[in-house]
């Protein structure tokens, strides 16, 4: 639903994200300079554009977006296309998507580090080294900005967590602090604390030019980074600044029982599955991509 | 018709869905088709077959990447156009869309790369079943999106909660083993394959016609003849089984595609040709075969197919049922949570037809005080525009008859006249290769159309299934997707081109084994060619 709020950015995110297997597939088809420097282009823009929009989105979320729900449930957002557009744009959010960037520019670095050899490598730990900081110092800015510059949500009417999924049936303000969430939740320090540990020993392992650690450093900063969102958060998913009785919650914008059982059964079958062949081929892949292997292989490839 | 935000939702829509059909038909058909090269190969170890396996597969990720690019926008739009739709229906909807993204996609998506990348890392045998995998992954995606479009075109298994003013999930076994789900599979993932086989057939006849890599065409053309012939019957004949499904699930949709306007005595007769005139209701110039309607779409003599001017009397009789549920929906949703449980005993017993009551919100805000005129307003509003979808079904059933013939003759020539094609036939294969996405592109329009005026038969209108957006922003994202759409459409092209005109790569150390391998035995052959003999 917030798909039609953010219309404009999600189709801007919609054309790079359909940009990037493209020209993952294409930029080797013909061997003309000016042809694989426009797919790298398009790589460029099919990574940088949605980590950029959807760290915006977040930055977003937290402040409440502008919309509320019909008597039917329908989604409307306040505001003309640009508005709604341009309104995303505001100083936290683009905060928010700096430190998307960075973190996720940090674990593209750990990742080249680990699959190439200098020059790229080098340059790639140098560049990630100075990413990782940047998402660090924006994180905890995102945090303290967090803390004293913007309104959390609450519910004012009791919390009702198995009646029927209908966001109108329940009340809610806007007021106080979302890092309240901390002192009624004590344990969710782990998401921040697993966040900040894990980009700093990855910015470290980046300059030590520890490989396969420094990418297993930097997942876990990244999922401490993404969760202490959602911790924060909990139980809304996505509050309504214009008005707050509209906000969706887990509790009243969840699917029927019937429904979310059905996705349990299928989740656990093949999650496993997937998380088991995706390793297989990652092991079937694995090594430094030299340039060797690049010219050796260049025939048997397409 | 004026162009409001349900129109160019629709549009754009029906854009972007038509273009990702461009590339869906060759994914599923050609994926096999190359499986079934690649088995060949490591049956017979003969280099040539591994030189076709990667030929083909080399135009199959050409287009797959297309296919699975633009199927993201399939996806999204759903949120971004028709979020009441996603709302209203999500529950059920969203549940195959998701178990196609674990079940089907992170397959094909992980081990398309290992089918490109892999060669050398592993044994043949895993590498074929690599492809397998890309084949039967890419297959099972449309079974699951087949299983979503099948639920909106029959929306069974499920009930509409009043209380969360949607649809919800009763029955997940229901939604999966749906009949018109189940028939819609069969017959897209047949014609899926009709159009690759179509597509091999048309690039190996130029190649037989410039007298060019005349050993991996005259294979592919024995392949892909007999995979299409096959095909080719396939789709006719579970075509006829999705017709049959829609004679007693959306009879409206019959009715229209058959231009029957009144009910005839069973068993009807079969409209050959004609010119339906919506207006005065009736088909001029119309050739009629005698019983033939009644014996297909009812497979019996004396089940009657009710006309459209029945149908349009029945829809009113369920709006009227319609407006009652939905008087007692308001009641309920006045109450708060504390529901009397008389009202909501009417609601239920209503609630069937809730859906034709939303048919009133274009005439008025208070459907349960609507008048004779706008109830009738509303009847009419659920019969289709005839024409088109009478012609476009026609489109599609003659070329799939067509096909039957065309592959006939082509497997005919290649498997018994020892390949010699007549130069006629070598030019009309290639001509003749966007034919079977003609008769695709027709099939989904005769499907969609024909369910207007619902996204979800009987439950949602289109009109009230999008999203609370401005005409500007949809005009915008339309004029993006043209843009867009068309640049990639053209690179597409230019490299399938270049890529069929350069022709397979010979793989000369493997080729330099082989011979090696097989020296001795070479050495007694009589045949001239040693790369392939005619043992094969």
């Amino acid at each position: 639903m917030s798909f039609s709020g953010f219309y404009l950015a999600m189709f801007t995110v919609l054309a790079a994200l359909i940009l990037r297997p493209v020209a993952f597939k294409y930029r080797s088809k013909r061997a003309a300079k000016a042809w694989r420097g426009a797919w790298d282009w398009a790589l460029f823009i099919g990574g940088f554009v949605p980590a950029l929009i959807f760290g915006v989105a977040v930055g977003n979320v937290l402040q409440g977006v502008p919309f509320h729900l019909t008597d039917d449930l329908l989604p409307v957002y306040e505001g003309g296309a640009l508005a709604k557009f341009f309104g995303l744009l505001n100083p936290f959010a683009l905060l928010a998507g700096v430190v998307s960037v960075a973190m996720l520019v940090m674990h593209g670095a750990a990742w080249l580090g680990l699959k190439a050899e200098d020059p790229v490598a080098g340059r790639a730990r140098a560049i990630g080294s100075v990413a990782g900081l940047v998402a660090i110092a924006g994180y905890a800015l995102a945090g303290l900005w967090l803390a004293f510059g913007i309104d959390g949500y609450a519910f004012t009417s009791e919390v009702v967590a198995n009646g029927p999924s209908n966001p109108l049936h329940s009340e809610v303000a806007k007021g106080g602090s979302w890092l309240a969430a901390y002192a009624a939740r004590p344990w969710i320090a782990i998401a921040p604390v697993a966040g900040f540990a894990g980009m700093a020993m990855a910015v470290m392992g980046l300059r030590a030019k520890r490989d396969l650690g420094t990418l297993l450093w930097s997942k876990l900063g990244i999922f401490g980074v993404i969760s202490s969102v959602g911790l924060t958060m909990f139980p809304f998913i996505l509050p309504s600044k214009t008005a707050p009785n509209s906000s969706l919650t887990v509790w009243d914008a969840s699917s029927s029982q019937q429904t979310l059982f059905v996705m349990l059964v299928v989740t656990a079958i093949f999650m496993p599955l997937i998380l088991a062949y995706t390793a297989w081929v990652y092991k079937i892949l694995w090594g430094k991509v030299t340039e060797d292997d690049v010219l050796a292989e260049a025939s048997q490839m397409y | 018709m004026e162009f409001g935000i349900v129109e160019l939702s629709r549009f754009q829509f029906a854009m972007t869905a038509m273009y990702h059909f461009l590339f869906v038909p060759l994914t599923l058909g050609l994926s096999i088709l190359v499986a079934i090269m690649e088995t060949v190969y490591v049956m017979t170890n003969r280099p040539i077959w591994r030189q076709m396996t990667k030929f083909w597969a080399t135009l199959f990720g050409i287009n797959f990447v297309l296919g699975v690019a633009t199927g993201i926008t399939m996806e999204f739009q759903f949120g971004m156009n028709w979020s009441y739709y996603s709302h209203y229906v999500g529950d059920i909807f969203g549940a195959p869309l998701a178990i196609e993204g674990l079940m089907a996609f992170f397959m094909e998506a992980t081990f398309v790369g290992l089918m490109f990348f892999g060669w050398d890392r592993m044994s043949k045998i895993s590498h074929m079943v690599i492809t397998w995998l890309v084949a039967i992954g890419s297959n099972f995606s449309a079974l699951w999106i087949l299983i979503a479009n099948g639920w909106m075109q029959n929306p069974v298994g499920a009930e509409f909660n009043p209380l969360t003013m949607r649809m919800e999930m009763t029955s997940f076994f229901d939604v999966v083993f749906n009949e018109v789900a189940q028939a819609k599979f069969v017959h897209t993932v047949s014609a899926g394959y009709v159009t690759a086989a179509g597509f091999v057939t048309g690039v190996s006849a130029w190649y037989l016609l410039k007298g060019r890599h005349i050993e991996l065409a005259r294979r592919s053309m024995a392949v892909a003849s007999a995979f299409g012939l096959a095909s080719a019957i396939s789709v006719v004949i579970l075509g006829d089984e999705s017709g049959y499904s829609t004679s007693h699930n959306q009879k409206m949709k019959l009715a229209a595609i058959e231009a029957m306007w009144e009910t005839e005595p069973a068993p009807a007769s079969f409209t050959l040709f004609g010119i339906p005139d919506q207006e005065a209701r009736e088909t001029k110039y119309g050739i009629h075969i005698p019983w033939a309607m009644g014996l297909i779409g009812t497979r019996s003599l004396d089940t009657v197919i009710p006309g459209i001017d029945e149908l349009e009397k029945e829809a009113e009789v369920w709006i009227r049922d319609g407006m009652i549920a939905y008087g007692a929906l308001m009641e309920i949703r006045e109450a708060k949570g504390e529901v009397a449980p008389e009202v909501m005993a009417t609601f239920e017993e209503h609630s069937e037809h809730l859906g034709y009551a939303f048919l009133l919100r274009k005439y008025t805000d208070d459907p349960t005080t609507a008048t004779d005129e706008q109830i009738h307003q509303a009847a009419l509003d659920t019969i289709p525009t005839v024409w088109p979808l009478f012609w476009a079904f026609r489109i599609m059933v003659g070329l799939g008859f067509f096909f039957i013939a065309g592959f006939a003759y082509y497997f005919y020539r290649a498997s018994f006249k020892r390949m010699s094609f007549p130069r006629a036939a070598l030019i009309f294969a290639p001509i003749a290769i966007p034919l079977p996405w003609i008769a695709a592109e027709m099939g989904w329009f005769v499907a969609e159309f024909g369910r207007q005026p619902w996204t979800v038969d009987g439950v949602l209108p289109t009109a009230m299934s999008v999203s609370a957006l401005s005409v500007g922003e949809v005009l915008f994202t339309i004029a993006g997707f043209a843009l867009f759409y068309t640049v990639l459409f053209i690179v597409e092209m230019g490299l399938m081109l270049k890529y069929i005109r350069k022709g397979p790569t010979l793989d000369v150390k493997e080729t330099e084994l082989w011979l090696e391998d097989h020296a001795e035995r070479l050495r007694h052959s009589p045949s001239g060619s040693p790369i392939a003999t005619p043992a094969e």
